[in-house]
């Protein structure tokens, strides 16, 4: 009699821990609207070859096609018409190809951004100077606010441009401007500016309780 | 991509209902970069430890002679604190923040975080998937009665059909070994001490993560019943490999963990089955119940 008690006892205990709201041995599905984020990034390549030491060099791009947001969203799962925002979450630059001088210097130097045939264009990076005789990974760019709002409102086109259905073309151009020293002789380098975005959008999921 | 959430419905027995979920969970993780993705995703990472590390040793009793052969069925859960809601991210490359912000973590709030930085830059960090519990299951054989010791394995292979994960496999195996017969038979309790190691992949090194727990376990029979405790430690060490929004691969390495465990259970023995439920504290709270068949 008192084994079956315990048993019995024993039981109950078992089933009051496993029918216990919320109990994390009995999960549950719920339906959820999360909010994700999604990064994707544009490389400008800027060579700086033969005497340009005091010139600036332009590239030309289609930020649409460059960026491919509709892929992006597409591979977050998101619908494009969920996509919350689209926003420049910052700038980087790395030294790809460095020149021959191991002293070589980028000095004074900005980046300025535009739609092709802006003019003049706002500048997104300014008065940065850095290494350019060594290769190394992304550094922070020191940006600038004016900048900042034109690549925004470009991404906010382009995303305008998804939305209604319209291939995303946007030409864009970069230009870099500045000094490299020593200045006594040529400079031959290729460095690189990464622009890096951020889209958040809402997807719905099944997710455990 | 890859993701990390899928392992966690996966093993809960729920990735049918949920491949939208760990698909979303890819895009996330693309958007951190490899530090704070380590602080986005460290809630699984302590609940994989707690959860793995349950019910393993359950008894004190080991025959020193008498073969024994039990399959065990185990579900392992734990309940997520307030505190591994939140992480503080830190400044990815090419961002330079202007204000600190609470990020969500995985099993945080599904809302998004926005973040202000220089000159007007934004950056966005993932909102999480809103999960207060964390369960696992994983069947166990266990062999005794050769010289008072017990061996355990645990073993699951499973191919994730048509995910682009792979295989999820499981395995586990160690030893326990009585302590009772080398002490006065009069000894009030039964007492073993054991070690258990366990490898836990997920899609070819997506994740993987490697466990060890050492515990002396005490327990004592009153005719059905047998109430046990347990005390020991656990390690767990975690990576994780996935792709960033440029495809290149990022390997996680997350924090190698060490925690005291203990627990506080009880059993039935019947003469086929076994019923076992019990507490832990380890790298969380939980709990762990489990149903075993055999000889």
């Amino acid at each position: 009699m008192r084994q079956k008690l315990l048993s019995l006892t024993g039981l109950c205990l078992t089933t009051m821990l496993l029918a216990g709201s919320g109990c994390p041995l009995i999960p549950s599905i719920e339906e959820k609207v999360v909010q994700l984020a999604a990064g994707a990034s544009v490389i400008l390549e800027f060579e700086a070859d033969g005497i340009i030491n005091d010139k600036g060099e332009k590239v030309v791009f289609d930020f649409g096609q460059e960026l491919d947001l509709l892929d992006i969203i597409d591979d977050a799962g998101i619908d494009v018409e969920d996509v919350i925002e689209i926003t420049l979450a910052g700038v980087s630059y790395r030294v790809t190809v460095p020149d021959p001088d191991p002293t070589r210097r980028i000095v004074d130097s900005s980046v300025t951004v535009g739609r092709l045939g802006d003019d003049p264009q706002a500048a997104l990076v300014t008065a940065f100077s850095d290494d350019a005789g060594v290769a190394y990974d992304f550094r922070t760019a020191p940006l600038d606010a004016a900048g900042v709002a034109v690549v925004n409102s470009m991404l906010a086109e382009i995303l305008a441009d998804i939305q209604s259905n319209q291939n995303p073309t946007l030409a864009a151009s970069a230009t870099w401007s500045g000094r490299s020293e020593p200045a006594s002789e040529d400079t031959d380098f290729t460095w690189e500016l990464k622009v890096d975005i951020t889209v958040v959008g809402e997807i719905t999921v099944d997710a455990p309780e | 991509m890859k993701s990390i959430l899928r392992i966690a419905l996966v093993a809960t027995g729920l990735l049918a209902g949920a491949g939208t979920a760990s698909a979303q969970l890819e895009a996330n993780l693309g958007a951190l970069d490899d530090e704070n993705a380590v602080g986005y995703l460290t809630p699984l990472s302590t609940a994989l430890s707690a959860t793995m590390n349950s019910s393993v040793f359950k008894t004190g009793h080991v025959p020193k002679s008498g073969a024994s052969i039990h399959l065990q069925a185990n579900i392992m859960g734990v309940t997520f604190d307030d505190e591994d809601r939140t992480y503080s991210p830190s400044d990815p490359v090419g961002f330079q923040s202007t204000e600190s912000v609470d990020a969500p973590t995985v099993i945080g709030d599904t809302q998004a975080v926005e973040q202000q930085g220089e000159a007007g830059t934004r950056l966005w960090h993932p909102g999480g998937f809103d999960v207060e519990n964390f369960t696992v299951a994983a069947p166990q054989l266990e062999i005794a009665g050769f010289m008072g010791t017990r061996a355990i394995f645990r073993w699951i292979s499973l191919d994730l059909g048509d995910t682009d994960l792979g295989k999820l496999e499981l395995f586990g195996i160690g030893v326990q070994h009585s302590i009772s017969q080398y002490l006065d038979p009069d000894f009030p309790v039964d007492l073993a001490v054991g070690g258990f190691y366990q490898n836990f992949d997920i899609g070819d090194g997506l994740v993987d993560t490697q466990m060890f727990q050492f515990m002396v376990t005490g327990s004592k029979q009153y005719g059905v019943l047998e109430p046990y405790l347990g005390l020991g430690f656990d390690t767990f060490d975690m990576s994780a490999d996935y792709t960033d929004e440029q495809d290149f691969s990022i390997e996680v390495d997350f924090e190698k963990e060490n925690n005291l465990h203990l627990t506080a259970g009880g059993r039935l023995n019947f003469q086929y089955f076994m019923i076992h439920g019990e507490m832990n504290l380890a790298a969380e709270t939980g709990f762990a119940a489990g149903i075993s068949l055999g000889l």
